[in-house]
């Protein structure tokens, strides 16, 4: 997962989380998704606001992805060039590093296109996610090893979904 | 309209200070400053490149003041590079217009943050590249320059980078 740097502001770490995803790339980027809408353990480092939702993703047939957030997302990010671009890089980079089959990402805010998403980082362009040609490698599995309180988090983010 | 701080301080009011500054040192250097807001109104992205794009030999300058980031530091940003497509009719697409002049505006940015980092501790050394709507659409030299930040518990401290960042700004564009 990439969150902020806390000890480098403006920049995104690598964090090692390990969670059970999908083989399957539409679900396992939704799993990814939530769980960074979920934020990391340090609040310091979170790149996209507390109160928004991920109401729709998915993977056309060339390698697009199409990210649907709540309203939100935008009107709760921080305005301003470089907090934009850290949630939209944090998206890009996590999904790069999980999902190959994603090649690039449009986002929409309630299912609309909109022109910015706090009012500079532009929203009506693909953002480029990876020049590699999908591998379709498997997707990692294993035992959750997340902490009490992010895994709080993920859990309630699914908690519409359980049977 | 933009950031606000918690301190109430408002993003669009403090971009006019900058903007009168920074029109004040470039017209030292003999520059012509066209701006694209007087006050508070609100003009589309596209109406203000319009007012760029109509000029000879101009270079475009958005100035943004961040909620977030290191306080007292400046960023310029260019476009990131998107792929040009060319019409038949050898007209610039709209929304590709700042395509054949990116070259120029890493030259201007990375001269003007050059001039940033010697005033503001902590500001990056040079340029760095943000799909910034504003820039896509102008065809003239254009980057954006963004002063952290409107969340300062005291007003004075962004009023005190007024000066550095309008002398920086004028002499990059000046050294271009």
């Amino acid at each position: 997962m990439y969150w902020g740097s806390p000890a480098n502001d403006g920049t995104l770490e690598p964090v090692l989380v390990e969670l059970p995803l999908s083989n399957d790339p539409t679900l396992r980027a939704k799993e990814l998704l939530n769980t960074l809408l979920a934020g990391p353990v340090d609040p310091e480092a979170r790149t996209l606001p507390p109160d928004a939702a991920l109401l729709a993703f998915y993977i056309l047939p060339d390698g697009t992805a199409v990210a649907d957030f709540s309203e939100a997302f935008a009107n709760s990010i921080p305005s301003g060039i470089e907090s934009e671009q850290l949630a939209v890089d944090s998206i890009r980079r996590t999904l790069e590093a999980n999902v190959p089959q994603v090649r690039r990402l449009r986002i929409l805010i309630h299912g609309q296109e909109v022109e910015t998403l706090a009012g500079h980082l532009d929203l009506t362009q693909a953002f480029q996610v990876s020049n590699a040609t999908p591998t379709g490698k498997p997707a990692r599995s294993g035992l959750s090893a997340l902490t009490g309180p992010l895994k709080k988090a993920i859990d309630k983010a699914r908690g519409s979904k359980k049977q | 309209m933009g950031a606000r701080g918690t301190e109430g301080v408002r993003e669009s009011d403090v971009v006019l200070q900058f903007a009168a500054q920074v029109r004040q040192a470039l017209a030292a250097q003999g520059f012509q400053v066209i701006p694209t807001r007087e006050a508070n109104e609100n003009p589309s992205f596209d109406d203000r490149s319009a007012r760029a794009n109509a000029q000879r030999g101009a270079v475009f300058i958005t100035l943004h003041v961040a909620s977030t980031g290191l306080a007292g530091t400046a960023h310029t940003y260019v476009m990131a590079e998107t792929p040009a497509t060319l019409d038949p009719s050898g007209l610039i697409l709209w929304d590709q217009a700042q395509a054949p002049f990116l070259p120029l505006s890493r030259r201007l940015g990375d001269l003007v943050q050059a001039e940033l980092a010697k005033r503001f501790k902590g500001s990056p050394d040079s340029v760095q590249p943000a799909p910034i709507r504003q820039l896509r659409t102008t065809a003239a030299p254009a980057i954006a320059v963004e002063i952290s930040s409107v969340s300062v518990a005291n007003r004075a401290d962004l009023d005190r980078m007024i000066p550095g960042v309008a002398d920086a700004i004028a002499r990059g564009v000046a050294a271009i």
